[in-house]
């Protein structure tokens, strides 16, 4: 708690050591995590059995549709869901530097508060609906600031507030602004600048780009990066998107029906994804240097969590199931430079359902491009 | 292959629309577009750009303050109320929110249904139902009779978004405007709906304009881009040709911008862009130059002095003062070519026919 008394400074910052996108030790772990939105008729799971692990300074993206529990796994991890979700089982560790393991699921709100912002900060998709339309723009930052580090004077929180702002690139001139006045590009990075204001360890990210226009989010990208390299924080990502995780992230997680079913690095899950639904992902954004060529898409609709298959959820709308995929849950199984959770993934056979004739790399579609005038 | 006449056309169409201060919201400043019968025109931009603007010109919803718009080679602004209806039926617009076209409170059979009775398309009980099967088999909601009792909410989004499509279709459109159809559709369900519009204009020559900010999507389904930046088309041109090798230093900037799976993290092809000013163009101002000139990397000084004209060259367009109009000398000589430079020239579908 000692943290926050320093000016910010990017450059020579005394927390900015593990800089430059070096990956450390775990941060943030969460094991055998459950949600359940409780409703009438009866409590329905919306993240279930999640194991996914955070290292310090790693980008993790968490990708998935509408209702595959993406936005409610974030909120979770940060203890931050608020009912009818709750946290029905499973722990969620947060490593602090030199100290032992804490399980924020048993915290109580008052014994999470020194967690909050310091440690684990959180921005969301709509900037406009997070700051305070009634606030000048400096004023949030310095109750922020002060509201996690009473020592601050308000002289050195402006200060801060104004170190903060220009590392996101808005002038310190916009410090007395209302949100209203600022662009809604502007509006999202000013939102960036505050989840960095006390300097956390971990930054949650749920679609912070998606309501912004693509060169805009490229800036703000940009800056992140930038911003992360410097400062070294790590950071989970939840998007739709795929293509912009597979261009930002360290690692990144596919979620489908409430589980994880696919962990890949970017260029696994790029050149040859294991599990049939990331491999559907994967040809479901139209290419922009790649040729193009007839995509389908996945046939079907996402699963109603309330009336989940016995077996895998995506059995209904997957192309290679085999009969035990209607019967039996996957695992979630561990393979080198990953996990997936598919029938057709074993050890022995760690590339899953994943041929030669799925390959959309741009170097396989060079080869394949003269060749193939596929099924249209 | 001559081109048959454009089936609607705008003609250096103006939206000026008066606002708070006196000050005048130039929404659209002199946009000249054409869609073919059969043909997919794609219109792409930022927020404010003034894509959806154009959509409601063409749907009657805005009035051009200036300018022409031309269906089947007459114009618009004098036919009768009649012609007008008629007009209504071949030219439908779809909307971005399927969630809220639709009348949550009705079943499927009633809203397809109630379009079907009004524009007398079938009359009696029978000859409706019979026609809302047909149209639900035309979208691919099979078997039909599962889905004409539903409601709305008992369907996804990507199955909303057909069930608008069908009520157009059941006007059977010479025209589709469809405006960022998918953008609120997810990812795996998307590219079944841009297949669906390419289906029509291939089996029915119903002409498309699809409106959209993700150009990557616009590559896919579309034959012709026109980019859009602060009320003026900057650039258009053979879809493949522009994506390949943009002129326009915006097209070049939303090319770059966009996320593109082959870029991953450690695949080397990541872009490092330098974006100073990403904030749009404020339209309530005359420019005296060129709009794109604040935010331009390779602006001059001729550029914040005066305004580019619409450059043709080929099949393509380009208003940008590096555009010359011999040599097609572009500032962007430094940037190593697409792999296929000459891809689909003088061709108007490239890369369709290869994937049909």
């Amino acid at each position: 708690m000692n943290r926050a008394s320093t000016t910010i400074d990017p450059g020579t910052g005394p927390k900015a050591a593990p800089s430059t996108g070096q990956i450390g030790d775990p941060l943030l772990e969460a094991r055998h995590l459950c949600v359940d939105y409780v409703t009438e008729a009866g409590p329905v799971r919306a993240c279930d059995d999640i194991d996914l692990t955070l290292h310090r300074g790693e980008i993790v993206g968490i990708a998935g549709e509408s209702a595959s529990g993406k936005s409610t796994l974030l909120a979770a991890l940060g203890r931050l869901q608020r009912p009818p979700a709750v946290t029905s089982a499973g722990q969620v560790l947060f490593h602090g530097r030199g100290r032992e393991p804490v399980d924020l699921v048993r915290l109580s709100e008052a014994e999470l508060s020194p967690y909050r912002w310091v440690e684990i900060s959180i921005v969301m998709q709509s900037a406009m609906a997070c700051l305070n339309p009634v606030m000048r723009l400096g004023a949030q930052f310095v109750d922020a600031i002060r509201a996690h580090d009473p020592q601050a004077s308000k002289a050195e929180a402006t200060g801060q507030t104004a170190e903060l702002l220009r590392m996101v690139g808005i002038p310190e001139h916009r410090l007395s602004a209302y949100p209203h006045q600022l662009s809604g590009g502007m509006q999202q990075r000013a939102l960036i600048a505050l989840s960095l204001a006390c300097r956390p360890q971990l930054v949650l990210m749920d679609e912070p780009t998606t309501a912004v226009d693509v060169v805009m989010q490229r800036q703000i990208l940009g800056q992140l990066m930038a911003l992360q390299a410097e400062l070294g924080f790590a950071v989970a990502f939840v998007t739709h998107d795929l293509s912009l995780l597979l261009e930002i992230s360290d690692r990144i997680a596919i979620m489908y029906g409430g589980k994880i079913v696919e962990v890949g690095t970017p260029e696994q899950l790029y050149a040859a994804p294991r599990h049939p639904y990331t491999q559907g992902l994967r040809r479901a954004f139209p290419p922009l240097t790649e040729p193009v060529r007839r995509l389908n898409g996945i046939p079907g609709s996402p699963p109603d969590l309330t009336q989940l298959p016995p077996g895998c959820a995506f059995a209904p709308r997957c192309t290679k199931r085999i009969d035990v995929c209607e019967s039996t849950i996957p695992p979630l199984l561990e393979i080198p430079g990953g996990a997936a959770a598919c029938h057709l993934v074993t050890p022995e056979n760690p590339a899953g359902a994943w041929d030669a004739d799925d390959n959309l790399s741009l170097e396989a579609l060079e080869i394949e491009e003269a060749t193939s005038h596929d099924q249209a | 292959m001559t081109k048959p006449e454009p089936i609607l056309e705008a003609v250096d169409v103006k939206v000026h629309i008066p606002a708070a201060g006196g000050r005048t919201i130039r929404a659209l400043d002199g946009v000249s577009l054409a869609l073919h019968p059969g043909e997919i025109v794609a219109l792409v931009g930022e927020s404010g750009s003034g894509k959806t603007t154009m959509a409601r010109v063409f749907s009657l919803i805005y009035k051009a303050t200036s300018g022409e718009v031309r269906y089947q080679g007459q114009p618009l602004q004098r036919v009768s109320r009649r012609r007008e209806r008629a007009y209504y039926n071949d030219v439908q617009l779809i909307f971005q929110d399927p969630f809220a076209s639709l009348n949550a409170l009705k079943k499927i059979s009633y809203i397809l249904g109630r379009a079907i009775r009004i524009h007398q398309v079938a009359a009696g009980a029978r000859a409706v139902r019979a026609t809302v099967l047909d149209l639900l088999e035309r979208v691919h909601l099979t078997p039909a009779e599962s889905y004409i009792d539903r409601y709305p909410t008992d369907m996804s989004g990507g199955q909303r978004q057909r069930i608008a499509i069908a009520r157009s279709l059941s006007m059977e459109p010479r025209v589709i405007l469809a405006d960022e159809p998918t953008s609120m559709l997810d990812a795996s369900i998307r590219l079944s709906v841009l297949n669906l519009l390419d289906d029509l204009r291939r089996e029915r020559g119903i002409a498309v304009l699809y409106i959209t900010h993700d150009i990557a999507s616009a590559r896919y389904l579309s034959d012709r881009i026109n980019v859009m930046y602060g009320g003026v088309i900057v650039e258009s041109g053979p879809t493949e040709q522009v994506v390949s090798d943009p002129r326009h230093p915006y097209t070049e900037l939303l090319l770059s911008a966009a996320p593109d799976p082959a870029r991953y993290k450690g695949s080397g092809r990541s872009v490092q862009l330098d974006i100073t000013n990403a904030n749009p163009v404020d339209n309530t101002v005359e420019h005296r130059g060129c709009r794109f000139v604040d935010r331009c990397p390779k602006a001059m000084e001729k550029c914040a002095d005066a305004s580019p004209e619409l450059i043709t060259f080929g099949d393509r367009q380009a208003a940008c003062w590096l555009v010359g109009q011999d040599t097609l000398v572009t500032g962007r000589s430094q940037q190593p070519k697409s792999s296929q430079p000459s891809r689909g020239s003088g061709d108007p579908h490239p890369s369709k026919e290869t994937s049909a």
